[in-house]
């Protein structure tokens, strides 16, 4: 991520010595300060160009994650679906038929509401006797 | 739907007509198994029939040796029976209170004297009754008693009042055969045109009822189902009328003079066969015994009363057939109509 603009400088603020030398932020000279402060040597530093373009690198691609995240559909797990559930009416059930099929064998009967496809078989009939007046040979 | 499968039947000539005995096998889940109840169905069949045939014998009249006709004789007022005797006579009782003194069994010689010796019936009993003094009045239901005990019975009645059993005993009979019947998906004892239907869980029989001139010929067909695939249910269907055991006569019927039509069916009230429009009449109840008694009551009190009174009975159904060919059915029984 690329650095917009320099924070305000803050007596607090501990900054590198690296990164006010990129600002063009010239260490002011501190007044008052003792001539043996002046007096330590400066060391050798790297250079902070690479550092600075590896930064700005990462940085680009975590901001074009957060950006392809927040344009993304929501993912389906409970935690979202619980809420989106509460917000909207539930959609309406599917139903699915399933048809079975089961051989019957001899002697058996189908269970109830199931349609039987044995077009060769006598059809059951009923059994029925007479109520008569008695002394009638029915 | 009953797949014919599997029925045993069993029939013979028994109590003046044809009784038979029809059981269906069981649709078990296992094919094989219900091909093995078959022969023990055609046993239970046997078995049955053979049961039925002792205890009519028992309560015939039409035998001078049958337990019947023995308590008939006594001359003792007090009488004891048998276990079979004792129980049909109690029902005969109970028929009575039910159906408010329309079914009385003590009306013997009523009958007898309403039948001529031309009908061709009760030829050597009819003779025997002129042996004994007249019989009481038509008598109230406290005029003889049954007392049962361990050994059967014992019967209290007036010298020369006679019990006759006809009707009542055949739809005792059928209920009592029918608990023989246990094995099986249905069972239906047919005691000569009573039925006591037994149905199992999911069942179903069909029950048509004969036309009263046209023997050949349906008038109505009756469905009884079992109520669920987990419940049985038992039904009794029995069928009443004056067509068959009918003739002519100038005492018999109500006509001051004449030849009326007389019939078997004695009204309690007036001790002669009962004056109705009502030519034959089927019900339906939840045992035989219960559909015999109303259907000879709604006989004898003829159409407009037997809708009224019947409809308010705990029968299931009242289909009538009048003289006039008329076909009349209480508003319960459309629901066993096919």
């Amino acid at each position: 991520m690329a650095i917009l603009e320099d924070p305000a400088p803050d007596t607090t603020l501990q900054r590198p010595d690296s990164v006010r030398r990129a600002a063009g932020d010239t260490p002011a000279p501190s007044r008052g300060a003792p001539a043996a402060a002046r007096a330590v040597p400066v060391r050798s530093r790297p250079d902070p160009t690479a550092m600075r373009l590896a930064g700005g690198l990462v940085g680009l691609a975590t901001a074009s994650a957060i950006v392809s995240a927040m344009l993304a559909p929501a993912p389906s797990s409970p935690a979202t679906t619980t809420a989106a559930a509460a917000a909207a009416p539930p959609p309406a059930p599917e139903v699915i038929h399933v048809v079975r099929y089961v051989q019957l064998k001899p002697g058996q009967t189908a269970p109830p509401q199931a349609v039987v496809q044995h077009p060769a078989a006598p059809a059951p009939r009923l059994v029925t006797v007479t109520t008569r007046q008695s002394g009638v040979k029915p | 739907m009953i797949d014919s499968v599997g029925m045993v039947s069993v029939e013979t000539s028994l109590m003046g007509g044809r009784v038979g005995i029809h059981q269906l096998g069981r649709r078990d889940q296992r094919p094989d198994l219900g091909r093995l109840l078959e022969p023990e169905l055609e046993r239970d069949a046997a078995r049955a029939l053979g049961a039925l045939g002792t205890w009519a014998a028992r309560l015939t009249r039409f035998d001078a040796r049958s337990e019947l006709s023995r308590l008939n004789d006594d001359p003792r007022t007090e009488v004891p029976v048998g276990p079979t005797l004792a129980a049909v006579l109690d029902w005969g009782r109970a028929a009575e209170v039910e159906t408010a003194g329309v079914v009385n069994i003590a009306m013997l010689d009523r009958r007898l004297r309403s039948e001529p010796e031309s009908a061709g019936v009760n030829t050597t009993v009819a003779r025997q009754a002129g042996a004994w003094p007249e019989a009481p009045p038509v008598l109230a239901a406290n005029a003889w008693s049954i007392e049962r005990n361990a050994r059967g019975g014992v019967v209290r009645r007036p010298v020369g009042l006679r019990f006759d059993l006809d009707g009542v005993g055949k739809g005792w009979l059928a209920d009592r055969t029918l608990r023989l019947l246990r094995r099986g998906d249905a069972a239906v004892v047919d005691a000569d045109g009573d039925l006591a239907v037994r149905l199992g869980p999911g069942a179903r029989w069909d029950v048509g009822v004969a036309d009263r001139i046209d023997l050949d010929h349906t008038v109505a067909t009756l469905r009884l189902e079992s109520p669920s695939r987990f419940e049985g249910a038992e039904f009794g269907v029995a069928t009443s009328g004056t067509s068959v055991h009918r003739w002519a006569s100038d005492s018999g019927g109500h006509g001051a003079g004449g030849m009326a039509p007389a019939h078997h069916l004695i009204d309690p009230r007036t001790g002669r066969p009962a004056v109705t429009d009502v030519a034959q009449a089927t019900v339906v109840a939840r045992s035989a015994r219960v559909a015999e008694a109303f259907a000879k009551t709604a006989v004898i009190l003829g159409s407009t009363e037997a809708l009224r009174l019947l409809d308010r009975t705990p029968i299931e159904g009242l289909l009538l057939l009048t003289e006039d060919r008329r076909v009349l059915a209480t508003p319960r029984t459309l629901r066993y109509m096919a």
